[in-house]
């Protein structure tokens, strides 16, 4: 997919483990996991509010897009 | 919910007793097929219809196997699923194949067998039908798990 998720970059400087993240957006751990290791297919709007209040971050910094 | 439990408890007797019956039926076809010549005015009948019977029969085991196999899945709550794509593929299939003995059965000796051919065909397309729609669900429903 042309869409990077850079959520564990974020979470490193954030020094957030993904127990922790995920509890805090209301998701399991195995539905963090697929959104970090690129699987996910889509995310709401909802999820990418609540990643970006909880992370302090901007959606551009979640998200990347790449040719090819 | 408890009404749906219900439903798919009696659809699975349902196809435990088709299954029973078909294995019934199974070593019953000589005498079928001899109490068919009997009242038939016609010409002897009795082994292309015997063939034609134990031939259907056992696409109609492998149809109420696949069927007990897909109607357990959806119990389980595991609905649009590939495997279920592959049990409605056989169910296809099977009608399929007992509307083509059907059909030969009718070309070597009985014309009246071609209604078997299109009642078996119909219900086998709509089968096929069915198929198609589960294979778009199961995509919907991958896209559908994998949004987060």
């Amino acid at each position: 997919m042309a869409i990077i998720v850079n959520l564990d970059v974020v979470m490193a400087k954030r020094k957030m483990s993904s127990g922790e993240l995920a509890n805090r957006l209301g998701i399991t751990q195995a539905n963090l996991s697929i959104l970090k290791t690129g699987k996910a297919k889509a995310i709401r709007f909802s999820t990418l509010e609540a990643i970006c209040r909880e992370l302090d971050c901007q959606p551009g910094e979640i998200l990347e897009y790449r040719e090819g | 919910m408890q009404k749906g439990k219900l439903s798919i408890l009696i659809s699975k007797c349902l196809v435990c007793a088709m299954f029973l019956l078909l294995i019934w039926t199974a070593f019953e076809i000589p005498t079928i097929s001899r109490w068919y010549d009997a009242v038939s005015n016609k010409e002897q009948a009795f082994w292309p219809l015997t063939i034609t019977l134990y031939l259907s029969v056992a696409a109609a085991i492998v149809l109420t196997v696949h069927l007990f196999l897909l109607i357990c899945n959806i119990q389980k709550g595991l609905v649009f699923i590939p495997q279920n794509v592959k049990h409605l593929k056989w169910l296809a299939m099977s009608l399929f194949l007992i509307a083509l003995f059907f059909g030969i059965f009718g070309i070597v000796s009985r014309p009246f067998a071609f209604a078997f051919v299109f009642l078996f065909g119909m219900i086998g397309i709509v089968m096929r039908v069915l198929k198609n729609v589960f294979e778009v669900a199961v995509g919907l429903q991958e896209e559908q798990n994998y949004t987060i």
